[in-house]
C-alpha cells in the first residue's frame, strides 16, 4: 500500500464526519433537500473510495497494512492511537457498511423527506457511519471502542429521534443503558488485555495470543462476548432491540439490522486468534447464540408489530453469526453477517415502504392484499422472505447452510455435547424462520385489505436503493458456497466446462486476515446430506406458513391458539423477559437508590452525626453561657467559688 | 531564575477589583462590561505562561522565591508545573465565563459581586501557584471570604444554612491543617515546598500530619462521606458561584492531596491508601446512586460531582504516572462539563425561575441549540469516548488496573478498579434520566411553550467550554505531554520519601 491509499483511506473514514458536521452546525439554515443529498454523497464518495483502496491495493492487503493517523492516548509505556487496519477484512466490512449505508441514505431521502428534522436526522446517520467505520477500521481496541460507543451513541439519538413521544425517548435511553452494561464488560476486558499484552494492537494481540494462560484467556474472552451481547443484542442483553424499532423505519435498517448489531460479530472476529485461545468460551458463545436463535424466532412467531417480527429476526440472525464464531468458522460467520446486511436492510426498507404507503400503519392484521396495490414492494419482498427462509438459489441459503455444516462438525473439547445441540436449535430455528417470515409475508400481501387507508407505491428514489439491495442478497449467495454445494453444482456444470472446480470465494479472499484452524477434514456426503435436511426444513417451515396464512388465516392457527392459550400468550408476551429485569434490576436500582440516600446522606451523616456535633456544640454553649451572662454578682459569687475551690486545693492538703 | 509572569497572573484580578473600585455602583453596564475586560487580562497572561512554558522540564517554572518573613523562614514562593498549569488555565478561563453568564442573573449589588469574583480568582490563583505552605495556607482561606458573600448576597432562600455550612466544614478542616503547616514548618525549618519535600518524617508523624491535611482536603473534594455541604452550598449558590464551586474549588481539595499530602507523607500514604480507595468508590457508586433520586437539578449535578471526584481521588492514590495524568486531566475535564451543567441549570433558572426536574419536559421543541449543549456536556459527564470524560475516566481506570503501587498496597485493588467503572453505567444512568426529564417528552406544561432558545450572550457562555471538551477528547496529547512528566516527577519524590 502506498502513502497516496492511505491517505484516501483517510478520507473515506472521515468523510462521514464532515458530512454531519456539514448538516449538524447549518441545522437551520440547510435546505430540506439539499441536506440528504450531500449526507447521500458523502457516503457515496467514501464508498467509491473504499472501493479503490480494495482494488488498488490488491495484494498488499493479504497482510494487515497500518495507517497512523495521530496519537491519542498515553497509556504508560505504550500509547492507543487513531490508526486504522487496512486488510481484506476490514476493508470488506467497510466496503459492506458504506455501500449498504450509501442505498439507505439515498431512500431516507424520500421516507423522511416530510419530517421537519430531516436536517438533523442525516446529520446523526452520517455521524452513525463515521463511528461504524472507525469501530471498522480501527487499528487497536480502544479506538473500536470509541466507534463501539460512538454507534451506540447515534443508535440512541435516532431511537429518540422523534423525542416528543416519551415511548420513544424511553426506548433510546434503555438502549443506551443496555449497551453500557455490556460496555462496562468490555472496558474491563481492555483493561485485561492492556495489562496482559501491554499493547493495545490487534496485531499484536493477535500475534501473542498463544502465551496467554487458560484461565485469563476464559475471563477475558468471555467479557468481551459479554460486550458483544450487548451491541449485537444476543441473550441476555437482547431487550433493547426490540424497543430500538421505535426510531424511524430506515435507522432499523441501518443500525439495528445490517450494521451495529454486526459489531460483536466483527470484534469476535477480529479477535479470532484470542478467542481460540478459550474452548471454554467458545462454547458459550455458540450456545449462547444458537439459543437466542432459538428463542427470539418462536417470539417472532406471535408478534403482530411488523417491525418487531423483523427485530425479533434479527436478533435470531444474529445469533447464527454467533453461533459460527463459535464453531470457529468465522468466514461462515463473516458471510451470514454480509447476506444478512442485504437481505435484512431489504426486508426493512421494504417494511418501511409498506408503512409509508399505509401512512404509519404497523399492525400486520390491519394490512392484507398489498400485492395488488404495492407491486414492486411485494416483488421484493417474497424474494427476501424466500431469502432468509433458507430457499435456494437466494444468497441466506448459501450463508446459513455453510453456519449449519460448520456447527455441526465442530469438535469441541470443552463441551462434546455443544456443537451438536447448537445444531438441532439452528435446524428448529430454520424452520421457524421460514415460518414466521411465511406469515408476515402472507398476512400483509395476500388476502384482502383490512385497513382503512389507500395504499401508494413508493416513490423511485425509495424504490431503485430496494432494488439495488435486492438483486445483491438474490445473487451474492454463491460468492460463498460450501464445500458441499460446490460439489452438487459441479456435477452439471461439468457438462459444460470440463475440468471445473468451484470453491468458496468469499473464504479465500478473507483467509489472510482471519484466523483459521486449517483445513479441517470435509466429508462431502455428510455435508450434501445436511444440505438435503436443511433445504427441506426450509420447505416445510414456508409451504406451513403459507398453509396456515394464505388469503386469510386458517382456522387450524385459532383452535391452535385456543387449546394451546398459555403457551400462545407466554411466546406472544415475550417470555415476559422485559417484567422480569423490571422486577429484578430497574425497580430494586430505584428503591436501594431511594433508600441508601435517605439512611446514609439524610440520616447517619445529616441527623445523626452533624446532628449531634449541633448538639454537643449548643450544649456547651449552654454551660458556658452561665458563666458569662455580665451581672456583676453572679461573676463575683463565681469567682469566690472558684477562689475557694483553689484554696481548698492549696491549703486543705 | 526569577519570573515575575506569575506574580502577574495571581494578582491581575486584584488590580481590576481596584480599578473597578472606581467606578460608581449605578454604572451597571459599564461595571460589567469592564469586569469582562479585566477578567481576560489574566487569562491572556496564563495562555502566554502557556506558550512559554517547557514540557521538557518536570519541575517547577517561572519560580520566585523571595523571603517574606524572615525569621519563620516564609517565603513568597511561587512557580507552576505541569499539574497546576492546566488547573490555572482551567481558572482563568472559568472566570469570564461565570462573569458574562452573571450579566442577567446578578442583578443586586453588580459592583461587589464583581468585586468579589475578582478577589476569589487571585485567591484561586495563588492557591494553585503557591510554592509556601504559608502563602498556600493565605490563599487557601482567603477564598473563602468571597465565596462566603457571593452564597450568602446573592443565594437562595436557604442560603443562611447553606453558607454556615460551607464556612463551618471548611474551616474545621483548615484548622487541622494550619496545626499540621505549624508542625512541619518547625520540623523542617522552612515552609517552602523547595526544602519540605524529602523532610524525614517519622511515621508515627506522618499518620497524624497525614489525618490533618488529608482531611482538610478530603473535606474540599469533597469525599465521600464528608460531603454533605456539596448540595446545600450548589443548591442556594448563583449560578455563577456554582460554576467556579464546580468547576474550580473542588480541584482544591485533590490538587492540595497531590501537592502536598502524597509527597510529603509517602508512609502515611502507603498506610492510608486501601482506606483512601474504600471511601472513594463508595463515593463514586453511592453519589451515583444518590444522584439518581434527586428531584432538584442542581443537586442531581452536585451528586454527579461527588461521584466524579471520588474517581479522581481514585487515580490520584493509584500513584501510576497513567492514573495521576488521568487524575488532573479528569480533574480538567470535570471542571468543563460539571461548569456548563450548572450554566445550563442558571440558563432554565433565569426562564422559570425553578430548579425542579419535573416542572420541565420537552424544552427541546422550544430550545434546540440548548438542548445540544445540553448533550455535549452530558455525554463528557458520562464518559463518551471522544469527549474529555473518556480521556480522563479511562486513563484513570486502566492507569488504577496497571498501578504498582495499588497492587503492592491492597490485596484485592482490582476490585476497587471494577467498582469503580461501574460509575461509567450509573453516571449514564442518571444523566441521561435528567437529559430525558427536561429536554425529551411533550412539551406540556403551558408556561415551558414560549421559552426563548440560547441568546448570543449565552452562546458565547457556553461555547468555549464545549468546544474543549470535544477538542481534549480527541487531542489528548496537549496536556498529557505536559502533565505526564510533572506526574513522574512526583512519583519519584514519593518513592524517594518512602521508608
Amino acid at each position: 500500500m502506498t502513502d497516496k491509499l492511505s491517505s484516501l483511506l483517510v478520507i473515506a473514514v472521515l468523510l462521514p464526519f464532515a458530512g454531519a458536521l456539514t448538516n449538524g452546525l447549518l441545522v437551520r439554515y440547510m435546505p430540506r433537500k439539499i441536506s440528504g443529498i450531500i449526507a447521500s454523497c458523502t457516503i457515496t464518495f467514501s464508498f467509491l473510495l473504499f472501493a479503490v483502496v480494495y482494488i488498488a491495493a490488491g495484494n498488499a492487503i493479504r497482510i494487515p497494512y497500518v495507517v497512523q493517523v495521530a496519537p491519542w492516548l498515553f497509556l504508560g509505556d505504550f500509547n492507543a492511537g487513531i490508526s486504522f487496519i487496512a486488510d481484506r477484512l476490514s476493508l470488506i466490512m467497510a466496503l459492506m457498511v458504506t455501500g449498504v449505508s450509501a442505498l439507505i441514505h439515498f431512500y431516507s431521502i424520500g421516507y423522511m423527506g416530510g419530517d421537519r428534522g430531516v436536517n438533523r436526522y442525516f446529520s446523526y446517520l452520517n455521524l452513525f457511519v463515521g463511528f461504524m467505520l472507525i469501530l471498522v477500521m480501527a487499528e487497536n481496541i480502544v479506538l473500536m471502542f470509541v466507534g463501539w460507543e460512538g454507534v451506540g451513541l447515534c443508535s440512541y439519538l435516532l431511537i429518540g429521534f422523534w423525542f416528543s413521544e416519551e415511548e420513544k425517548a424511553n426506548a433510546g435511553r434503555k438502549a443506551f443503558i443496555v449497551n453500557r452494561i455490556g460496555d462496562l464488560a468490555f472496558i474491563i476486558g481492555i483493561f485485561l488485555i492492556l495489562g496482559y499484552f501491554n499493547s493495545a494492537s490487534f496485531i499484536s494481540i493477535n500475534a501473542n495470543s498463544y502465551k496467554i494462560p487458560e484461565m485469563t484467556a476464559f475471563a477475558v474472552t468471555l467479557l468481551l462476548f459479554i460486550g458483544a451481547t450487548g451491541k449485537s443484542a444476543q441473550i441476555p442483553l437482547y431487550v433493547w432491540l426490540p424497543d430500538a424499532m421505535a426510531g424511524p423505519t430506515p435507522v432499523s435498517a441501518l443500525i439495528h439490522a445490517a450494521t451495529m448489531v454486526t459489531a460483536g460479530v466483527y470484534m469476535i472476529t477480529r479477535l479470532g486468534s484470542l478467542f481460540m485461545m478459550s474452548d471454554m468460551t467458545l462454547a458459550v458463545i455458540m450456545l449462547t447464540g444458537s439459543f437466542t436463535a432459538l428463542f427470539s424466532a418462536t417470539i417472532a412467531t406471535t408478534q403482530n408489530d411488523i417491525k418487531k417480527i423483523l427485530a425479533y429476526s434479527t436478533i435470531s440472525q444474529l445469533g447464527f453469526m454467533f453461533a459460527a464464531a463459535g464453531a470457529f468458522a468465522f468466514s461462515a460467520a463473516m458471510f451470514h453477517l454480509i447476506t444478512h446486511a442485504f437481505f435484512k436492510a431489504a426486508l426493512f426498507l421494504l417494511a418501511g415502504s409498506v408503512i409509508h404507503a399505509l401512512s404509519g400503519e404497523q399492525d400486520i392484521n390491519r394490512m392484507g392484499g398489498l400485492e395488488r396495490h404495492l407491486p414492486h414492494t411485494s416483488l421484493m419482498f417474497w424474494l427476501a422472505s424466500l431469502t432468509i427462509a433458507g430457499i435456494p438459489p437466494f444468497s441466506a441459503f448459501f450463508s446459513k447452510d455453510e453456519i449449519l455444516y460448520k456447527v455441526f462438525i465442530n469438535e469441541n473439547p470443552a463441551a462434546h455435547f455443544a456443537p451438536k445441540i447448537a445444531y438441532i436449535m439452528l435446524l428448529l430455528t430454520s424452520f421457524m424462520t421460514a415460518f414466521y417470515i411465511a406469515r408476515l409475508y402472507f398476512k400483509v400481501f395476500s388476502g384482502d385489505y383490512k385497513g382503512e387507508k389507500h395504499p401508494h407505491e413508493s416513490p423511485r428514489i425509495m424504490i431503485v436503493p430496494l432494488y439495488i439491495l435486492t438483486i445483491l442478497f438474490a445473487i451474492s449467495g454463491p460468492f460463498g458456497m460450501g464445500g458441499g454445494i460446490a460439489h452438487i453444482m459441479e456435477m452439471p456444470a461439468k457438462i459444460f466446462i470440463k475440468n471445473i472446480h468451484l470453491t468458496n470465494t468469499f473464504q479465500r479472499i478473507l483467509e489472510p486476515s482471519i484466523a483459521s484452524f486449517g483445513s479441517v477434514s470435509s466429508d462431502v456426503s455428510t455435508e450434501i446430506l445436511l444440505i438435503f435436511v436443511s433445504v427441506a426444513v426450509a420447505f416445510a417451515g414456508w409451504f406451513s406458513g403459507r398453509y396456515l396464512y394464505y388469503q386469510q388465516i386458517s382456522p387450524v392457527v385459532e383452535s391452535f391458539n385456543r387449546k394451546f392459550y398459555p403457551l400462545h400468550n407466554l411466546l406472544y408476551k415475550k417470555y415476559y423477559i422485559d417484567e422480569i429485569y423490571e422486577f429484578l434490576i430497574v425497580r430494586p436500582y430505584i428503591y436501594i437508590s431511594k433508600g441508601l440516600y435517605g439512611l446514609i446522606d439524610r440520616f447517619i451523616i445529616e441527623f445523626v452525626f452533624i446532628g449531634l456535633l449541633v448538639k454537643i456544640v449548643y450544649v456547651t454553649g449552654f454551660v458556658l453561657r452561665v458563666f458569662q451572662n455580665g451581672y456583676l454578682y453572679k461573676i463575683i459569687c463565681i469567682g469566690i467559688t472558684g477562689l475557694g475551690i483553689i484554696l481548698y486545693f492549696m491549703v486543705g492538703r | 531564575m526569577e519570573s515575575v509572569l506569575l506574580t502577574y497572573i495571581i494578582f491581575s484580578p486584584v488590580i481590576g477589583l481596584l480599578i473597578l473600585l472606581f467606578i460608581p455602583r449605578d454604572e451597571k453596564v459599564l461595571i460589567k462590561n469592564i469586569t469582562f475586560i479585566l477578567s481576560l487580562v489574566p487569562l491572556a497572561l496564563s495562555v502566554l505562561m502557556l506558550i512559554l512554558f517547557d514540557r521538557s522540564n518536570a519541575g517547577f517554572q517561572f519560580e520566585t522565591l523571595i523571603r517574606w518573613i524572615g525569621p519563620l523562614n516564609i517565603y513568597y514562593h511561587t512557580g507552576v508545573d505541569g499539574i497546576s498549569l492546566f488547573l490555572v488555565l482551567l481558572t482563568t478561563l472559568s472566570v469570564p465565563v461565570v462573569v458574562v453568564s452573571s450579566f442577567n442573573y446578578i442583578k443586586t449589588d453588580e459592583k461587589l459581586y464583581y468585586m468579589m469574583l475578582l478577589f476569589l480568582e487571585t485567591a484561586m490563583l495563588g492557591t494553585f501557584l503557591a510554592l509556601d505552605l504559608v502563602l498556600f495556607f493565605l490563599f487557601w482561606e482567603a477564598m473563602l471570604i468571597p465565596m462566603y458573600f457571593i452564597i450568602a448576597m446573592w443565594g437562595g432562600e436557604n442560603r443562611v444554612y447553606a453558607t454556615f455550612k460551607f464556612v463551618i466544614y471548611t474551616s474545621v478542616g483548615s484548622v487541622l491543617m494550619l496545626i499540621g503547616i505549624f508542625y512541619i514548618g518547625n520540623a523542617a525549618g522552612s515552609f517552602s515546598v523547595s526544602e519540605i519535600y524529602g523532610t524525614n518524617f517519622s511515621v508515627k508523624e506522618q499518620l497524624l500530619l497525614f489525618g490533618a491535611f488529608f482531611l482538610a482536603f478530603a473535606i474540599k473534594v469533597p469525599l465521600f462521606p464528608v460531603h454533605t455541604w456539596l448540595p446545600d452550598a450548589h443548591v442556594e449558590a448563583p449560578t455563577g458561584g456554582s460554576v467556579i464551586l464546580a468547576a474550580i474549588l473542588l480541584k482544591m481539595g485533590t490538587y492540595g492531596m497531590l501537592r502536598f499530602v502524597i509527597p510529603l507523607f509517602p508512609n502515611a500514604t502507603l498506610i492510608f491508601a486501601p482506606a483512601v480507595f474504600i471511601l472513594a468508590v463508595t463515593g463514586v457508586v453511592y453519589a451515583a446512586m444518590a444522584s439518581f433520586v434527586q428531584k432538584d437539578i442542581k443537586k442531581l449535578v452536585a451528586y454527579s460531582s461527588v461521584s466524579h471526584m471520588g474517581l479522581i481521588v481514585l487515580g490520584l492514590f493509584a500513584l501510576s504516572r497513567v492514573s495521576l495524568s488521568g487524575a488532573v486531566y479528569q480533574m480538567i475535564s470535570h471542571g468543563l462539563s460539571t461548569g456548563t451543567l450548572f450554566l445550563i441549570v442558571g440558563i432554565l433558572y433565569e426562564r422559570r425561575h425553578t430548579r425542579l426536574i419535573s416542572e420541565y419536559g420537552g424544552i427541546a421543541s422550544v430550545m434546540p441549540a440548548f438542548s445540544v449543549f445540553f448533550m455535549i456536556a452530558a455525554l463528557t459527564s458520562v464518559a463518551v469516548p471522544f469527549t474529555s470524560g473518556f480521556a480522563g475516566e479511562f486513563m484513570i481506570l486502566f492507569g488504577s488496573y496497571s498501578s504498582e503501587f495499588m497492587q503492592n498496597s491492597s490485596e484485592y485493588h482490582r476490585i476497587f478498579v471494577y467498582i469503580a467503572a461501574t460509575g461509567m453505567l450509573f453516571g449514564a444512568v442518571y444523566m441521561l434520566w435528567v437529559y430525558q426529564k427536561v429536554i425529551f417528552g411533550p412539551n406540556i406544561n403551558p408556561e415551558n411553550q414560549n421559552l426563548k432558545d440560547l441568546s448570543f450572550r449565552e452562546y458565547m457562555v457556553l461555547i468555549p467550554y464545549a468546544v474543549l471538551m470535544i477538542v481534549l477528547g480527541v487531542n489528548t496529547e496537549f496536556v498529557v505531554s505536559r502533565v505526564m512528566p510533572s506526574a513522574d516527577r512526583l512519583i519519584q519524590i514519593f518513592y524517594a520519601g518512602l521508608k
